[in-house]
């Protein structure tokens, strides 16, 4: 009964919207705060991912066969929160105490609109900008927009080119209802229900969805390995790794950092982030480890580090107080940024070029995105995975270097069975896993602690943040959610290879 | 004053080249084509407008007032006979000059002054009703608070659609204008004023003025209007109805002006005001709302927002009045605008020619006024997390024109608007979509500092503020002034505040109280007769220590919390960037000063991390600012002087990046004597090896990650970050402390003191020594504390614990006055016997006592394990040493060391 409900919802979602607005004011002056239980009836009529893909996604379907008023999911990442505001027509009287909702009724005649003022109640909604996870898929170019209209159409959607990252990127607006933009933040990866609207003049030439419902974007932890599974995969990973970087350490290291997550941010502190510096990198090294990365990580931006590059153009979002230019570092928690350094030499920075350091060192120690307004900037909170590569010592504050052997083989013979590598994709998932520090470690880590002082004063607070920071890491690696003995001696050995910045 | 008070611009601008916006799409959606000049000739040709006429005074739907030929007559009538009392549709009446406000799009339009006494229930003297009059008598009554909506006419005349009463209106405004006395406002209820100033008549004395300078602009102050009893339901129509009664309220001000005139008024002073177009600007609502928090309710009201001007547009010629000829007779017309429409006339009014489509727009003949549009977007301050900022639109009109430039942070005043846009801008269909902006009404500017900034520390500006009626960003409430005074006694108070201050970080009691001090500041102090005009009362700290001693993140919490913040690196900055450069405008492509870090934080905490790491050239700039507190810049032609009334915090690692103790202090901190000294503290800060400390610190930092809710890691009580910013922004605003005469004299005794460890001619380059800056520390430092407890008066406690920091911050009294090296061991001791409880103290000098009998002397180490077989707990070795470092300070013990053993030696007491 419920699947037949979702799918007469799918099939024709005005009919069920109209019902259920006109059921929620029956004979009375509709009060529009709110989502009015919309996104909850949605969310529930798609409560199992089975009934949730039904629904066209974008990704399987082209633009132009879509429909206005048609059901669409749709992934992305949140580009801008403050894509517009509008009040529109929330529901109107159309006899004696009957009123009609309008929110989503995306073909309300206007003839209907041709009312008394008094009987029409107001509604709000907010628009937010979206654009394809940066450093996963893209979206499919909206290759036929000749079949909506004319060519000022097109010319129209160009105009938000510098919202987009690439030029084959699409963005599309999402309209929200209720105050559900306020739940949304900048730069998330949302996953949207909503109705679909094709490109209009009004809508400057860009698609338009209509939010109902909406979740978080990221991995599901359920597709994470068990820790058996984990056990096995760990060391066929490793292998790989060290292959590409002929050294063990400098494999254990990366695979730590591919784990990292911010568990914990206050003012001046993070707690959960771990930053590598692979020093001794060239630039076959880079493209190398890159092309192994590439299949593992599903989100992975690369930013080249050199004087031209930073130079060049802003890394950090940036507005003239129009509208908010994106910028190749604008992205989604869980993406894996390779700055590679390699290339690096002598040189003037520029005042773009410092002010991208410094987006870049507050982006490494704090986590930090900088968007930068006329006469003011603000921060985003981010989550994301840093590896540097570089000749040398970083001029970015890592939190340790680790040197690999540099002379890589020629070719690296990566799985080609595609189960394998499935295994490979699904341990890194683990990522936003959590690893927890039990009550019977914390002895243990005080008198490490006390007594390694003792003996080696170089020792500090930040190699203990280090030290405890990297054992839940290497708990994670093996797939554990408790730091045992074993990952903190294990994590205590490992940073003797490091070099703490 | 408020800006809206800056000289007016002339109130038309004719500029023909701009009149053709006629033919501008008219309902674009953005505002900045708002309103166009005419809605075009099909307008009013639509079978459907034309039966929209219930609708003609709808905020949302934007019909033009002008009767337009078309209109049933039977429609018309029935508008009028509502309207004719007061708002004269006669066009042929009109003065030549416009008579309404650019930025109130109102049909309603009140009388011409020729017109005034017909519309005028009461005549000046008789003036106003009985009841709403305000006995203003000084124990403030509230028995009429609210006055009864009955009025002597027998006729009670509303504004059409609204419950507004306009004789009633006119009346209690104008009751207001000529009752409202001083002593009614609120924040004078509960003071006794002398009489003159109690019973000024606030608005008559500001009428007064405006006629004698010729102004135009009555401030008004809403707040005022709600504590007269009986304007309070007038305050709740403008707040409802702006549109409405601001016309109201303009025109009474016009009249209550003839009326001080009195009787027989000379004839040209009467024609001046006649000719004169008064505006009341409302401003000071109740309360501020955020932008993104409007919603369709607050269409057409009243509302405040606060915000930074991003951008504003040129002045564009916006047109009041259209001019139109009739191509085929000549006959002229002139279309007045409603709400951003122009009714064009489709055929010519002349009965004899009646040529349809013939009527030419004359633009040189039409009238126009100024307009601007502004966009304003949120403050970083009240952006929720993870949102972009949003943003307004703001029309602006005549005199308030270009009162704002872009990046000053305003506080406007204005009437919600909403336009409706049309999806299609070749249709004239609109559907049900509406863009917003405001209306402005009254801008003002906001102060540009932060929160807890000093006022007395940009002395200038408060000058410049209290004429534009400058308030603070934050304001702090009755209740927390209440909280922080209650507080303020608490014994602990500068141990609570200064646990406050990065909870997460452990323990650095002493630094984190001289950063306490620092936020609070010392006292301003200008000198009239010295050479000196100014002595600074900003606190500035140095912090220099080894690595990973959570330097990094006490600055970055003081720059969080600080007023006027601004974090900057020693590592990624130039002279330059620290100062001022020069940058070309994108915009206007001229050369344009842009502020470095220090003089962005003027006013405020400058936060210098990596110090030492800076160039030597870019550290000399620092000297000025840290002393005459000023930037001087040259270049490019541009030669100035700013301010840069800034507190420096700054840390930097030793010479080598650690401490190395076998060094004098001044060869670990490798910084100029000059640029040292303006450091009212310098903090050294050593990493030790200390098996409690240690402990306790890797206790801290596991349940940090055990917990993940760093801000709960200490179980002592501690202030939020919320209130230990009001607490210091209440402490910097109200308090400024003055040096009692014991307070003096302990100045001068400790400030000798320190003289004197300096006399030694070993150490005399081998120690900080003092000089008459660090007397001036001194008293920052004992101002500061003042202030922190909420004194007036500098007391002898407060000297002495300015001087304990000064002295503790250098770890002097660890300095071996020979060589200037800080033996690490008399840290530890001193530190350490603060947290050893006296109880074990007093165990081990019984328990020395009892082994040395008879001069008996015995090795440290049997100690340490008879007073562990004794001890009932675990005893650390640093507590025994710490127990054992007291008692030989105290002269009950000696420990010397012989080859290689150090042994215990118990010192006969006297008593």
């Amino acid at each position: 009964m419920v699947i037949a409900l979702s799918d007469s919802f799918i099939e024709n979602p005005r009919s069920f919207l109209q019902r259920f607005q006109d059921a929620l004011f029956a004979g009375s002056k509709p009060d529009l705060q709110g989502t009015l239980g919309i996104d909850e009836e949605v969310s529930n009529i798609f409560a199992t991912e089975e009934r949730i893909r039904k629904i066209p996604n974008y990704l399987d379907c082209k633009w132009s066969e879509l429909k206005t008023g048609q059901l669409l999911r749709l992934q992305g990442m949140v580009q801008d929160t403050n894509f517009g505001h509008e009040f529109f027509a929330g529901a109107v009287e159309v006899n004696e105490n009957i009123w009609r909702g309008c929110r989503y009724i995306l073909d309300f005649s206007e003839d209907e609109m041709h009312l008394d003022e008094s009987k029409i109640v107001l509604d709000e909604r907010y628009s937010l900008f979206l654009t394809n996870v940066p450093g996963e898929r893209t979206l499919p170019v909206i290759e036929a927009l000749g079949n909506w209209g004319s060519e000022s159409l097109k010319e129209r959607s160009l105009k938000y080119s510098n919202r987009l990252q690439a030029s084959n990127d699409t963005g599309v607006c999402v309209k929200c209802y209720g105050g559900m933009e306020t739940k949304v933040q900048v730069c998330q990866a949302i996953d949207v229900i909503g109705i679909y609207e094709e490109p209009s003049e009004y809508s400057d030439g860009l698609p338009i969805l209509h939010m109902l419902c909406f979740k978080d974007y990221t991995q599901s932890a359920t597709q994470a390995p068990s820790p058996q599974q984990a056990e096995i995969i760990r060391p066929k990973i490793l292998k790989y790794f060290e292959k590409v970087l002929g050294e063990n350490i400098a494999a254990e290291s990366l695979m730590l950092a591919l784990l990292s997550n911010v568990v914990h941010k206050t003012t001046g502190l993070v707690i959960g982030g771990f930053t590598l510096n692979l020093t001794n990198c060239t630039s076959e090294l880079v493209s190398q480890l890159v092309s192994v990365l590439r299949p593992l990580i599903k989100r992975m931006v690369i930013q080249k580090v050199n004087v031209a590059e930073l130079n060049r153009k802003p890394l950090y979002p940036l507005s003239d107080g129009e509208t908010l230019d994106t910028s190749h570092l604008q992205v989604a928690p869980g993406t894996l940024i390779v700055l590679d350094e390699t290339e690096l030499s002598s040189g003037t920075l520029n005042d773009v070029g410092c002010r991208n350091v410094q987006f870049l060192s507050s982006l490494i120690s704090q986590q930090d995105l900088t968007f930068f307004y006329p006469f003011s900037s603000f921060t985003v909170h981010s989550n994301v995975r840093i590896i540097i590569l570089s000749h040398g010592r970083s001029i970015l504050p890592a939190d340790v270097g680790c040197r690999c052997r540099g002379d890589s083989p020629d070719t690296i013979e990566f799985p080609t069975d595609s189960d394998e590598l499935q295994e490979f994709c699904n341990f890194f998932h683990m990522w936003n896993m959590r690893a927890n520090i039990p009550e019977n470690m914390l002895d243990y880590i005080q008198s490490t602690y006390v007594s390694s002082r003792q003996y080696n004063k170089e020792i500090n607070e930040k190699t203990l943040s280090l030290q405890i920071n990297c054992s839940r890491l290497y708990a994670k690696s093996f797939g554990r959610q408790l730091v045992s003995r074993i990952d903190f001696e294990a994590a205590r050995s490992l940073i003797n290879h490091w070099t703490v910045n | 004053m408020s800006s809206s008070q800056q000289s007016g611009r002339a109130n038309e601008l004719r500029t023909p080249g701009r009149a053709n916006s006629s033919s501008r799409e008219a309902v674009d959606s953005s505002p900045l084509f708002f309103p166009a000049s005419s809605p075009g000739s099909t307008r009013l040709t639509t079978p459907r407008t034309t039966a929209r006429t219930p609708l003609a005074s709808s905020p949302l739907l934007f019909e033009s007032s002008s009767p337009g030929p078309n209109i049933p007559q039977s429609s018309r009538s029935h508008l009028l006979s509502q309207r004719n009392d007061l708002f004269l549709d006669s066009s042929s009446q009109r003065t030549p000059r416009s008579t309404r406000r650019g930025d109130i799009h109102s049909s309603v339009q009140m009388s011409t002054p020729s017109r005034r006494r017909e519309v005028d229930p009461q005549r000046p003297g008789v003036s106003t009703p009985s009841s709403l009059l305000f006995s203003g008598s000084d124990a403030l009554t509230f028995s009429q608070a609210h006055p009864s909506s009955e009025v002597a006419d027998d006729t009670v005349r509303v504004i059409w659609g609204t419950n507004v009463s306009i004789q009633e209106s006119i009346a209690s405004f104008r009751g207001f204008l000529r009752g409202f006395k001083k002593k009614y406002r609120p924040e004078y209820r509960n003071e006794l004023m002398p009489p003159p100033d109690a019973e000024q008549l606030v608005y008559i004395e500001a009428l007064r003025n405006m006629r004698i300078m010729g102004l135009e602009i009555l401030n008004l102050d809403v707040q005022d209007l709600k504590h007269y009893p009986p304007t309070k339901k007038l305050y709740h129509q403008l707040y409802s109805y702006p549109q409405e009664i601001i016309p109201i309220m303009d025109q009474t001000i016009k009249d209550v002006m003839l009326d001080l005139l009195g009787t027989n008024p000379p004839e040209d002073v009467l024609n001046d005001i006649e000719l004169k177009i008064y505006k009341i600007r409302p401003f000071n609502l109740e309360k501020c709302i955020n932008m993104r928090d409007l919603n369709p309710g607050d269409i057409d009201k009243l509302i405040s927002i606060k915000g930074l001007v991003l951008r504003c547009t040129p002045v564009i010629p916006d047109m009041k009045q259209a001019f139109f000829r009739c191509s085929v007779c000549g006959h002229c017309v002139t279309v007045e605008i409603d709400r951003g429409r122009i009714a064009e006339p489709i055929k010519c009014p002349r009965e004899v020619c009646g040529a349809t489509n013939a009527m030419q727009l004359i633009h040189n003949r039409s009238e126009f006024a100024d307009k601007q549009v502004i966009k304003l977007q949120e403050t970083p301050d009240v952006v929720p997390d993870g949102q972009t900022p949003h943003s307004v639109s703001l029309c602006v009109y005549d005199e308030l024109v270009d009162s704002a430039r872009a990046g000053d942070r305003i506080e406007v005043t204005g009437i919600f608007r909403c336009v409706p846009v049309r999806l299609n801008p070749r249709m004239r269909t609109v559907k049900s979509l509406f863009k917003t902006y405001v209306d402005v009404v009254h801008i003002k500017k906001q102060d540009k500092r932060r929160l807890g900034t000093d006022p007395s520390t940009l002395e200038s500006d408060i000058a410049e503020d209290a004429a534009l009626q400058i308030d603070e960003v934050r304001k702090i409430s009755d209740e927390e002034v209440e909280k922080i005074q209650q507080v303020s006694k608490r014994d602990d108070i500068y141990d609570i505040l200064s646990r406050s201050l990065a909870p997460s970080i452990y323990e650095m009691d002493d630094v984190k109280k001289g950063l306490l001090l620092q936020l609070f500041g010392g006292t301003n102090k200008s000198f009239h007769k010295g050479a000196s005009p100014r002595y600074r009362g900003d606190i500035n700290i140095l912090m220099c220590g080894d690595p990973s001693t959570s330097k990094s993140q006490i600055l970055k919490y003081v720059h969080k919390i600080a007023p006027r913040g601004v974090y900057t690196s020693g590592k990624g900055s130039s002279a330059v960037g620290l100062t001022a450069y020069i940058t070309r405008d994108q915009d206007t492509k001229q050369l344009v000063l842009e502020s470095g870090a220090l003089v962005l934080s003027d006013g405020g905490i400058c936060c210098i991390d990596e110090f030492d790491k800076m160039s030597d050239a870019t550290r000399s700039i620092l000297h000025e600012v840290m002393e005459q507190q000023t930037v001087t810049v040259a270049k490019a032609g541009i030669i100035t002087t700013l301010n840069a009334r800034t507190s420096i915090l700054a840390s930097a690692n030793p010479i080598g990046s650690k401490y190395n103790p076998d060094l004098p202090v001044t060869k670990n901190i490798d910084l100029p004597p000059t640029l040292l000294s303006r450091f009212d503290l310098v903090y050294l800060i050593l990493d030790r090896v200390d098996e409690t400390l240690d402990r306790k610190l890797a206790n801290h930092i596991v349940s940090m990650y055990m917990e993940d809710t760093p801000e709960h890691a200490t179980d002592m009580e501690v202030f939020s970050v919320e209130f230990l910013t009001s607490y210091i922004t209440y402490a910097r605003n109200n308090i400024n402390p003055v040096i009692s005469e014991e307070a003096a004299k302990e100045l001068v005794n400790a400030y000798v003191g320190m003289r004197k460890l300096g006399e030694d001619v070993r150490a005399s380059e081998k120690r900080i020594t003092a000089t008459t800056r660090q007397l001036e520390s001194m008293i920052r430092l004992s101002e500061a504390h003042a202030k922190m407890h909420l004194r007036n008066v500098v007391e002898v406690g407060d000297v002495l614990e300015a001087a304990r920091l000064i002295k503790t911050a250098i770890k002097d009294y660890a300095t071996d006055p020979a060589t200037g090296k800080i033996s690490l061991d008399l840290i530890y001791v001193n530190e350490r016997e603060t947290l050893v409880p006296e109880d074990m103290v007093k165990e081990l000098a019984n328990l020395i006592s009892n082994l040395t009998v008879g001069g008996k002397t015995m090795l440290v180490s049997q100690l340490l394990t008879r007073f562990r077989e004794q001890s009932s707990t675990r005893l650390d070795a640093s507590d025994f040493e710490a127990c054992l470092g007291a008692l030989e300070r105290r002269g009950r013990i000696k420990v010397i060391t012989s080859a290689g053993h150090r042994i215990v030696r118990s010192i006969a007491q006297t008593d």
